[in-house]
């Protein structure tokens, strides 16, 4: 009997396991998902039910996170607006993702002028401060669980294009990418067929860093009271109570739990971030190497630049 | 690395000694007092809020001086500016008569000119309340007055220290709408660009006529005010008033660093309960009212049929929910809320009922496909829970309900862009008729069409010189406004003043929020 | 060199042109009129001089008319004016300016400094306390909304215990900087934690680096004393990145910190961006935009600069990256 040959997908699997902060990223995400989608079972409230026999309460066993002003649990509103942040965060980081791999596609693949004006668009995009550009995009759009979602997707392409583009770059010129133009394969199909799968690592790790970076800029959005709709309970609107200082000052409970749950979950998915970029890419290292010493640095920092959302 | 980690240990310890001996609170001044400005948000001070338009803030009432001044229940008024006033037996003629002797801060005498330019300038600047344009367009001869010439109304005469004031129609709230407007000095402004006159640096440091004057601006800072010697009166005890911007006026008052503010804000009066070093009151006259507005200019707008309106009265436990979102809110039914004057008592007490709500909706043919676009502008905490609550009760009603706060100016959105069925609007009447007349203005036209009854009952309150004539339009209007129910009256939110306990000599009652008043300041004593 | 530079400078001419243009051109797709602000709904106003104003501010010319207009006031260093206060713009600029530059320059150099002090002991006893130590705090910073820090601080040193003030710069009788330091302790505190994650982290990698180089190898087998070859080879070398990591955050001094701003209402051009959004006051939207994106524009520009002056190869390859 011969012996099996491991999938290219159970060892990215063995791999992961075996990355430790990855893995407890992995299980902090896995938990909050899991309660947030059995919201209202676990807490044993509707997160929108009124009790005005029951407001304002500080925590106790009846209510493990107190209630806010209407007497609605905010354990419950905690864990329902879970499901909204993550769900945000989840279609805006995908669709952000998804121009950006097209359009990096394009641009590393067809090269030239098209590529130079994508490249200038994408610079056009970064040089803008990411919250100001938000806000201009709400001034215009108006606001909405949508809106906000395609907000983000709008003003978060630019790193993907340029890592699919680079990855692009140096894979074009690669002997099955050759084989493939001899063959006479349509660039449609060098693209999406050849291409494409060969840099999804850099697509899935820049995938789950945005997701964290579109929780935290929904929460200060909302903060400012810009972002989703209020009737909507995300973990931004359960903060954004605490722009009343009365509320930051006596009824804690109302913001440090939401914002908890934001730490909790980005944590773990940039604890799952990282561990991925380990084990997808353990090229990155070396590879930055021959990167211009200012494109590594650029695209670095306008990844972390959104992090922290000046 | 040890000696690393020393090393930052001893810069931490520096930093945390460099703190305490920065923070030693500042001990309360005995002659000083400190406001904290809170209308526009309270954010920051730009400048001396103007006058003409928004009103009522202390710095105003310490820099500015009427003709009249209210007192605070702002029917009444008392000579200012002026010493006397006389109104003809048809109501037609008002002569008034100035002291003389009056000084600005800057030494120049206050005269009848300064009167005179005021008023036609109220209908020359872009920025001014309707209470002064609507009761000066009255005065004769004042439709030749526009922003583009320089003529003056000729209603508006005067003879030594003696206006005549000629109006088209007798004017009952001339006088106490004058003892609102406050008179500015021609010889500073005459130059002025009036359709820009609240951008302009007279602000900064304006020549005034009240007991005080700037000492200095620091904008987005602070402005301390300092007593003007060319005051007549006598002098006050306090001696400076800083007026600051505080971003937590709770934890400022209690830790001392606020002496006098006023507030609509629900948090901050909740949390004002605790504190003993304050006393509160409410307060009086001019209720400002929170109400929603229907965009019926909307073909599709599902609240279409005022049965359906009617249903969101039943169908909303609004006093559970005012009660949760702004404890010192009231629930009103009418625009001239029960309590008061000419409150019409047939009007239903709406108590909260689901089941009649949803048998209305069913009267009206709801249909509950159709979502309805609910809007608001105001956005404090308070506002957002009580907005995402009746939401929420509408959507029991089984109605489809989209809530958002309007992005940009309310005013755009509310009578030029319309993209709402419902919107949650707010308004301080100076008198009921301003509630009433919303029905039939031109921006309300817009959403409401054209309400030619309401414009008639209108007019008919407006001449109403006796009282019998005024109990009568009111009531038409008011039974006129159950019928139609374009508006929905929600509640009032009435605003608190916070005095600090150290100041004695103050009243006991106070004036609306956004009105001048008499509130006996120069007899303020601090301790 | 001179050639790689007005190249730059040729690239940079039109990307700043394009950006106004869309700045522009964005802002006035709005459907907002923001000249209505000026009357609140509150209160009953009257708007009979409002057309009047707004044909005289040009707002009823062709939008490409409106544009070249602007264009043309903006190089003759007239930004306009606000329409929320009336305010010329370079007024609210030289008003606000120095609070936010107050206010970043301070959280730049504390946090830099912390990050280089940390950075640097972490990266060379890796796995140490320290390390592990900046470790857990990068992680966890870049987790933590900086509002939220700011929240929390203000709670505990402002709220419960009136030790700092609730928030402001300018306190009445405040007049050398001495005097209001108070009230920038908070606000540096949280732009500096904010900051500090992510460069604690690149200074820790750059650091990490430096030490495996051959350089630093020899050094030590040279037999130099540890001390010296942290100081002179190592932090020396490592340095150079971070400093590159900060030249990008300059722009920062322009823009402002919006949401820390906005805690702790400090009157500095990211609360300016937000009051400006909030009423749609598209002047003053569009000039400090603009100017935020020239000044980044510029620090890239500089940044490459430097680079090129290093690292030849920039130089040759023209386009980065």
């Amino acid at each position: 009997m011969t012996e099996k040959v491991p999938s290219t997908a159970r060892l990215l699997v063995r791999n992961f396991a075996g990355n430790l902060t990855g893995m407890f990223g992995l299980l902090v995400i896995f938990l909050i998902i899991t309660s947030a989608i059995f919201a209202e079972e676990i807490s044993g409230y509707n997160p929108n039910l009124m009790d005005g026999m029951s407001t304002s309460l500080s925590p106790s066993t009846d209510h493990l996170m107190g209630t806010d002003q209407l007497g609605r649990d905010v354990f419950s509103r905690v864990l329902y607006g879970g499901r909204n942040s993550i769900l945000i965060g989840i279609t805006a980081s995908f669709l952000g993702n998804l121009i950006g791999t097209v359009l990096g596609a394009i641009a590393g693949y067809l090269g030239g002028k098209i590529d130079t004006v994508l490249i200038r668009i994408s610079e056009l995009f970064m040089t803008f401060p990411q919250l100001v550009l938000v806000l201009i995009f709400v001034t215009i759009m108006g606001q909405g669980v949508n809106n906000v979602i395609i907000i983000f997707a709008l003003t978060g392409w630019m790193t993907t294009l340029r890592l699919v583009r680079s990855e692009f770059l140096s894979l074009r010129e690669e002997a099955f990418v050759e084989a493939d133009r001899a063959f006479g394969f349509s660039k449609k199909r060098i693209i999406f067929r050849h291409l494409l799968p060969n840099t999804m690592s850099p697509i899935v790790v820049a995938f789950t860093i945005n997701i964290a970076i579109y929780i935290i800029a929904e929460a200060g959005l909302s903060f400012l009271g810009l972002g989703v709709p209020v009737t909507t309970p995300t973990w931004g609107n359960l903060l954004s109570a605490a722009q009343a200082p009365v509320v930051v000052e006596q009824y804690w409970w109302l913001w440090v739990f939401p914002a908890v749950a934001i730490i909790a979950f980005v944590t773990g998915v940039n604890f799952v971030g990282d561990g991925l970029r380990d084990v997808l890419d353990p090229r990155q290292r070396t590879n930055a190497k021959n990167k211009t010493f200012a494109a590594t640095l650029r695209e670095k920092l306008f990844g972390s630049r959104k992090q922290t959302i000046e | 690395m040890k000696g690393n980690l020393k090393k930052v240990g001893v810069v931490i310890a520096a930093f945390a000694l460099a703190i305490t001996s920065l923070t030693t609170p500042a001990t309360a001044d005995a002659t000083t007092l400190t406001f904290a400005e809170t209308q526009q948000g309270g954010v920051g001070i730009k400048q001396v809020g103007p006058p003409w338009f928004n009103s009522g803030s202390l710095t105003q009432m310490v820099l500015f001086r009427g003709l009249f001044k209210a007192n605070p229940n702002m029917t009444t008024v008392k000579p200012d500016l002026a010493s006397s006033y006389k109104v003809s037996k048809d109501g037609k003629t008002v002569t008034i008569k100035m002291k003389s002797g009056l000084k600005w801060s800057d030494g120049k005498a206050i005269t009848v000119d300064d009167v005179i330019w005021s008023i036609n300038s109220a209908l020359r600047v872009t920025r001014i309340n309707a209470n002064y344009s609507n009761a000066f367009k009255l005065i004769d001869g004042a439709s030749a007055v526009t922003a583009s010439n320089k003529v003056n109304m000729s209603g508006l005469t005067a003879k030594g220290d003696e206006i005549t004031i000629k109006l088209g129609a007798p004017q009952p709230l001339l006088i106490p709408i004058l003892a609102q407007f406050m008179i500015l000095p021609k010889h500073v402004l005459e130059d002025e660009d009036l359709l820009r006159l609240d951008t302009s640096k007279y602000w900064l440091n304006p020549v005034g006529s009240g007991p005080f004057k700037v000492e200095t601006l620091s904008p987005d800072n602070f402005i301390t005010l300092v007593q003007n010697a060319n005051y007549e009166g006598p002098k006050a005890k306090i001696t400076k008033i800083n007026v600051v911007a505080s971003s937590a006026l709770l934890a400022d008052a209690r830790s001392g660093k606020l002496d006098y503010f006023i507030t609509q804000d629900a948090d901050t009066i909740r949390g004002m309960r605790s504190v003993n070093t304050f006393k509160s009151f409410q307060t009086s006259g001019a209720p400002f009212h929170r109400y929603w507005v229907f965009n019926l200019s909307n073909a599709d707008n599902p609240l279409k049929n005022v049965k359906a309106r009617e249903a969101l009265k039943y169908g909303i436990d609004w006093t559970n929910i005012v009660k949760a979102a702004y404890p010192h809110g009231k629930v009103i039914n009418s625009g001239v809320p029960s309590g008061l004057p000419f409150h019409l008592k047939s009007i239903p007490k709406y108590k909260f009922n689901v089941a009649k709500a949803k048998a209305l909706l069913k009267e009206a043919n709801f249909d509950s496909s159709k979502t309805v676009r609910l809007r608001h502008y105001h956005a404090g905490p308070a506002d957002l829970v009580f907005m995402s609550a009746v939401a929420q009760q509408m959507q029991e009603l089984g109605m489809k309900v989209e809530l958002t706060r309007f992005v940009g100016d309310a005013t755009t959105e509310l009578y030029t862009n319309k993209n709402y069925d419902i919107a949650l609007k707010g308004l301080s009447t100076f008198d009921v008729s301003e509630w009433f007349s919303e029905y039939s203005n031109s921006n309300f036209d817009k959403i409401l069409g054209t309400q030619s009854k309401f414009a008639e009952l209108n007019a008919e309150l407006a001449t109403a010189v006796k009282l019998k004539q005024r109990a009568a339009a009111l009531r038409e209007l008011q039974e006129l406004e159950q019928e139609t129910l374009l508006k929905l009256p929600t509640y009032l939110l009435p605003a608190y003043v916070y005095v600090s306990k150290r100041i004695s000599g103050t009243p006991t009652k106070y004036g609306p929020q956004l009105y001048l008043y008499e509130n006996n300041f120069l007899n303020w004593v601090l301790s | 060199m001179i050639a790689f530079i007005i190249r730059r400078v040729a690239i940079m001419i039109p990307m700043a042109l394009a950006i106004s243009a869309i700045i522009f051109f964005a802002s006035r797709l709005s459907p907002i009129d923001p000249l209505n602000s000026l009357i609140s709904p509150d209160a009953a106003a009257d708007a009979t001089n409002l057309a009047i104003l707004k044909e005289r501010l040009g707002f009823n010319d062709p939008i490409f008319v409106q544009y070249f207009n602007w264009l043309i006031e903006i190089f003759r260093g007239n930004f306009g004016y606000s329409i929320q206060s009336g305010q010329p713009i370079s007024e609210i600029l030289a008003l606000r300016m120095p609070a936010t530059l107050e206010l970043v320059l301070a959280a730049l150099i504390i946090s830099t400094t912390l990050s280089l002090l940390i950075g640097l002991v972490a990266g060379a006893n890796r796995g140490g306390l320290t390390d592990k130590f900046s470790r857990v705090l990068a992680a966890i910073g870049i987790s933590v909304p900086d509002f939220f820090i700011g929240l929390a601080l203000l709670n505990i040193f402002a709220y419960r215990v009136s030790l700092l003030p609730t928030g402001q710069r300018i306190s009445p009788g405040q007049v050398t900087f001495i005097d209001r330091l108070p009230h920038l302790i908070l606000p540096v505190a949280t732009l500096s934690i904010a900051m500090l994650a992510v460069l604690i982290r690149y200074t820790r990698n750059s650091v990490l680096d430096t030490i495996n180089r051959d350089f630093v190898k020899t050094a030590r087998s040279k037999g130099l004393p540890e001390w010296k070859v942290m100081w002179s080879h190592v932090f020396r070398n490592s340095l150079g990145p971070v400093m590159v990591l900060i030249a990008f955050r300059l722009p920062l001094l322009v823009g402002g910190a919006v949401l820390v701003e906005a805690v702790f209402q400090w009157p500095g051009i990211g609360k300016t961006i937000v009051e400006a959004v909030t009423v749609s006051d598209y002047p003053v939207i569009m000039v400090v935009s603009l100017l935020i994106a020239v000044a980044i524009l510029f620090a890239s520009f500089l940044v490459d600069i430097v680079k090129s002056i290093l690292d030849p190869r920039v130089r040759l390859g023209a386009t980065i990256e």
